[in-house]
């Protein structure tokens, strides 16, 4: 149930971010490890735009100091952090 | 059975503690001993690099032997054995590899005198040493190690008691922030601590510890501290003490005041993120890449860049812009040299600088440069700002927290200077530069926000058209940067704009500004397909070539540095190539900064530290008080052309030496203004190199001479010699000055000249005319209205176009001075004296010399006076480059000689 729930999370991100962010680019190209933000595909204008789809996408806050490389760097990192969100909203 | 198995296990731990018992005792007499014989008096002041190799090593077996006293010793044996076992060939040979490149580099460092002798000589023969330990030691005792070793390079670099006082006060601010109190209260005491220490560093002499530890204080806690508590405020887990020791005296720190703002948690983050050979080899590249841009620097730095006043066409101005963009290779090469130093210790850290003057927008540009302020104003400025507001809508938080950002970032772009000069650098240039950066990049951010499709990096370049469009882009975008950066450089809006009044430009020149762009344009294209090639995950892995490969190339780059720099190199391409190389191993001033500092141009430019590396070199190790003679009151304001003179009966002490005038104003023994019978009297006029700026009172070279002329054996006429110098006294005033001389009666009036001579006769005139004081003699006056220069003209054009009749103004008052002379029956005698400095141009004494013949002095070169010497040694410092007390004894010499030697200059 939980690995579904992290499934259709990753599914959801990956989908944000081949739209906004690789358009045209293959999709196997993005991993759940590829480097985000140190391989140059987010910045803070991307950052801040990634936050605002998924605040609303998942009604759910995320605060300044976790728009960092810590929580935005992977796929991976996004996921874990929209399900610790979802968790503490629960 | 289980008795055995027990027996077995029990065997090993038992012979294991004694020996880490005593391998804790002899590791830690080790240390002591090092430590101790370098406190005891007799054994020197400086911590010794054989003392500090000796202290770290007694200290790492003293680790090693309390790990296996302690009861996981026996396991603690068993891991480190496995590893052993476990070193696989390979991985041996790729630890030789990287350590073999450490050796070049150290090798390059010292041939090329990268940066401070405290660096190549002290710091990075440490980091080779450190680099094997701490690879092969156990990886929990890797970071404590890393914290000694950069204590160590502390040591090594301040001594002892300035080491002691720096750590004191970093470890007594970041305690601060560690109090069990609530955060806001820590953060208040951090600020007040901060607001004392601000206060101590505008009045150092106030603080009890050496003015040499200030701008490493400042650059360890200016910036990282607001980080740290950051960090700390967001923290979810426990700190570790290493990792905060670590980030505070990381180890190049203490040679290298222009830091990047490390952030705390990527420090800690990328701790032996990657495989650590990876690590290094990264490190290593990056090394070699700053080395490249830190020799670029010094080429375009003393080949490519001019001064404002030169500034007479277009192709000046392409250079001059250039250059002065250019120049900012010096921040980007010390960047990529200290992030690289840190990968050798497994920290992983990110590019601080990636192809700026490739960037297709100005957030692109933003983005490249000095990626890692960015990312500091994103984190505690932006991003803060930006959620705050967001709710009022995008495009506003998105304005806002741009325009905050340069705001801020202008400002504590002066913090920064005040933390590392002791003086706050506020221009309007500086404040125009961010505004209309900030102005540039909010435009660009909102029209970038309106696009909602972004692209993936390199793929701009895709397609023909997309490729036409990137090179475009990079090209304006290089070029707009390019005038913004020279107005950051300009001390004033006004001659900034001064440099674009050049003429009509000719085809050739706009050829060449056309060539510089489509080139910069072609290098963006090639530079984005490149980018593509490599993919995301190739980029953040800093490049698609595998281990040896890119060992292989660092190497050999490497290599053929060392080579090229060898002296036997050069020889077949002769002179010529041998001292461009000679300038490129052994930073000086270039002839411009030279000239310019002689004439005392940059003291009021605050440029001198934004732009200028190595000028700010030299001014940074000025003390903030007491380092100009000149500035002490014992000048006196004039209205006429001579503008200043010295005051009678001044006296002062100051850095360790007195400096008196007498009651005539000149720095010299009392003298009757009309000369005693039986005298011959000589006048010496000159500036501050003959009034004896850097010696005390009867160090002078006239004084010495004058004294040993007066005790020569037999029969002599006494020997009074007059000194009428002045500091920065340009040659027109020299003129200005002889009615006054000639109330002393002299039989010879001498003239010292020097290589600023004609840049100091022209600013001269420029000052006067834009204060109203026209000069007093018609033919200089229609000279200067001949030139078009009149006294609304801004200081830098009005010398711009003065230059080119430099030379009529010397000749022209060299012919004043000898029919002045000639008319008392004075005889007239032209000294030229160099300057105590590797970069003076040899043969401008010569040239001078040939004018001043024609008017009709006799002339006395005293250009090869310091020959056989270390010019270095006769410097009073290593910021003032006028003679000490061994260079004046030296010409004293020679001026003894020349008037007694047989010749018609001898007095009688």
């Amino acid at each position: 149930m939980a690995d579904a729930k992290a499934e259709a999370i990753r599914g959801e991100v990956r989908r944000i971010i081949l739209e906004e962010f690789l358009p045209g680019a293959d999709a196997g190209e993005l991993t759940d490890a590829t480097p985000l933000i140190t391989g140059g595909i987010l910045d803070s204008l991307g950052t801040v735009r990634l936050v605002a789809a998924l605040e609303e996408q998942y009604g759910i806050e995320i605060e300044a100091h976790e728009a960092s490389v810590t929580h935005f760097n992977s796929v991976a990192d996004i996921v874990k952090l929209v399900q610790a969100k979802l968790a503490s909203k629960a | 059975m289980s008795g055995a198995v027990e027996g077995a296990a029990a065997s090993p731990r038992r012979g294991v503690r004694p020996l880490g018992a005593a391998l804790a005792v002899a590791g830690g007499a080790a240390f002591l001993g090092s430590v101790l014989a370098d406190l005891v008096p007799g054994h020197g002041t400086g911590f010794g690099l054989a003392r500090a190799a000796a202290a770290l090593l007694g200290l790492t077996a003293g680790a090693l032997g309390v790990d296996l006293a302690s009861a996981a010793g026996a396991a603690r044996a068993r891991e480190w054995s496995e590893r052993v076992r476990g070193v696989t060939a390979a991985a041996a040979v790729r630890f030789a590899a990287v350590t073999g490149e450490l050796v070049l580099v150290a090798l390059v460092m010292r041939a090329f005198q990268i940066e401070t002798p405290a660096f190549y000589q002290l710091l990075v023969p440490l980091i080779v040493f450190g680099f094997v330990v701490h690879h092969l030691l156990p990886a929990r005792h890797r970071l404590s190690f890393f914290v000694a070793l950069s204590v160590a390079g502390v040591v090594l670099v301040l001594g002892w008691l300035n080491a002691a006082w720096l750590l004191a006060l970093v470890l007594a601010v970041v305690g601060l922030a560690h109090l069990p109190v609530r955060f806001n209260l820590r953060v208040a005491l951090v600020v007040a601590a901060a607001v004392v220490l601000a206060l101590l560093r505008a009045h150092p002499q106030r603080a009890p510890w050496s003015l040499a530890i200030w701008p490493v204080l400042g650059s360890i806690l200016m910036f990282r501290l607001i980080v740290y508590l950051y960090d700390l405020r967001h923290a979810q887990g426990p700190v570790d003490p290493r990792f905060t020791l670590a980030y505070f005296l990381m180890l190049p720190n203490v040679v290298f005041p222009l830091f990047p703002v490390v952030d705390y948690a990527t420090f800690q983050r990328t701790w032996y993120e990657r495989e650590p050979i990876a690590t290094y080899q990264r490190g290593l590249d990056w090394i070699l890449r700053g080395v490249v841009h830190l020799l670029l620097y010094r080429l375009i730095y003393q080949y490519g860049s001019i001064g404002p006043t030169e500034v007479g066409s277009l192709a000046a101005l392409l250079r001059y812009l250039l250059a002065t963009f250019g120049l900012y290779l010096r921040v980007s090469g010390d960047f990529h040299l200290i992030v690289g130093l840190l990968h050798l210790f497994g920290f992983g850290l990110p590019e601080t600088h990636h192809r700026f003057y490739l960037a297709s927008s100005f957030t692109d540009f933003w983005r490249r440069i000095n990626i890692y302020w960015k990312d500091f104003m994103m984190k505690v400025v932006f991003y803060p700002v930006y959620f705050r507001l967001r709710k009022r809508g995008d495009a506003i938080a998105l304005v806002v927290g741009t325009l905050i950002v340069f705001a801020i970032t202008w400002v504590t772009h002066s913090y920064q200077w005040f933390w590392i000069l002791g003086r706050w650098l506020l221009s309007w240039t500086d404040g125009l530069f961010w505004a209309i950066l900030a102005l540039l990049l909010v435009v660009n951010s909102l029209l970038e926000r309106r696009t909602t499709r972004r692209r993936l990096p390199g793929s701009a370049s895709a397609t023909l058209r997309g490729a036409a469009l990137l090179a475009v882009r990079t090209a304006a975008t290089f070029s707009v940067i390019c005038l913004l950066w020279s107005l950051w450089g300009s001390p004033t809006p006004g001659d900034y704009l001064d440099l674009f009044r050049v003429p009509r430009p000719r085809p050739a020149e706009i050829a060449m500004v056309l060539g510089v762009l489509v080139a910069i344009g072609a290098a963006g294209v090639i530079a984005d397909r490149r980018e593509r090639r490599l993919g995301a995950a190739g980029r953040a892995a800093g490049g698609a070539l595998g281990f040896g490969p890119r060992a292989a190339l660092t190497a050999a780059g490497f290599a053929a540095l060392w080579l090229v720099a060898a002296p036997w190199a050069l020889t077949p391409l002769g002179p010529g190539a041998q001292r461009a190389m000679r300038e490129l191993r052994f930073p000086e001033l270039s002839r411009r900064d030279l000239a310019a500092m002689q004439r005392g141009y940059y003291e009021n430019l605050v440029n001198v530290s934004i732009q200028n590396g190595e000028l700010w070199k030299l001014y940074a190790q000025r003390p903030t008080e007491g380092a100009d003679i000149w500035s002490s009151g014992v000048l006196v304001e004039r209205n006429d052309f001579l503008a200043r003179e010295m005051r009678p009966l001044f006296g002062i002490f100051q850095r360790g030496r007195s400096f008196r005038t007498n009651r005539w104003g000149m720095r010299d023994q009392d003298y009757a203004q009309l000369p005693p019978a039986d005298t011959y009297r000589i006048a010496l006029l000159g500036q501050s190199y003959v009034a004896g700026d850097g010696v005390s009172d009867g160090e002078t070279f006239e004084a010495l001479a004058e004294d040993r002329l007066n005790h020569r054996t037999g029969r002599h006429p006494h020997v009074e010699i007059l000194n009428f110098a002045v500091g920065s006294y340009s040659v027109p005033q020299q003129l200005a000055l002889l009615d006054r001389v000639f109330t002393f009666r002299p039989s010879a009036v001498y003239l010292v000249g020097g290589p600023g001579d004609p840049g100091r006769a022209i600013l001269h005139l420029v000052q006067q005319l834009r204060r109203g004081v026209d000069p007093p003699w018609p033919a200089l006056k229609a000279l200067l209205d001949r030139a078009g220069v009149d006294r609304t003209m801004r200081e830098n054009a009005a010398i711009a176009r003065l230059r080119p009749y430099a030379d009529s103004v010397l000749s022209w008052v060299y012919d004043q001075i000898v029919a002045e002379c000639r008319l008392r029956g004075v005889r007239p005698v032209w000294i030229y004296l160099a300057i105590p400095e590797p970069q003076q141009d040899t043969g401008v004494g010569a040239a001078m010399a040939a004018q001043a013949r024609a008017a009709g002095f006799a002339t006395l070169d005293w250009e090869d006076v310091y020959a056989g010497h270390d010019l270095k040694t006769l410097q009073a410092s290593a910021w003032d480059f006028h003679p000490n007390a061994e260079g004046h004894r030296l010409i004293a010499d020679r001026f003894y000689r020349d008037l007694t030697g047989d010749q018609e200059l001898a007095v009688p």
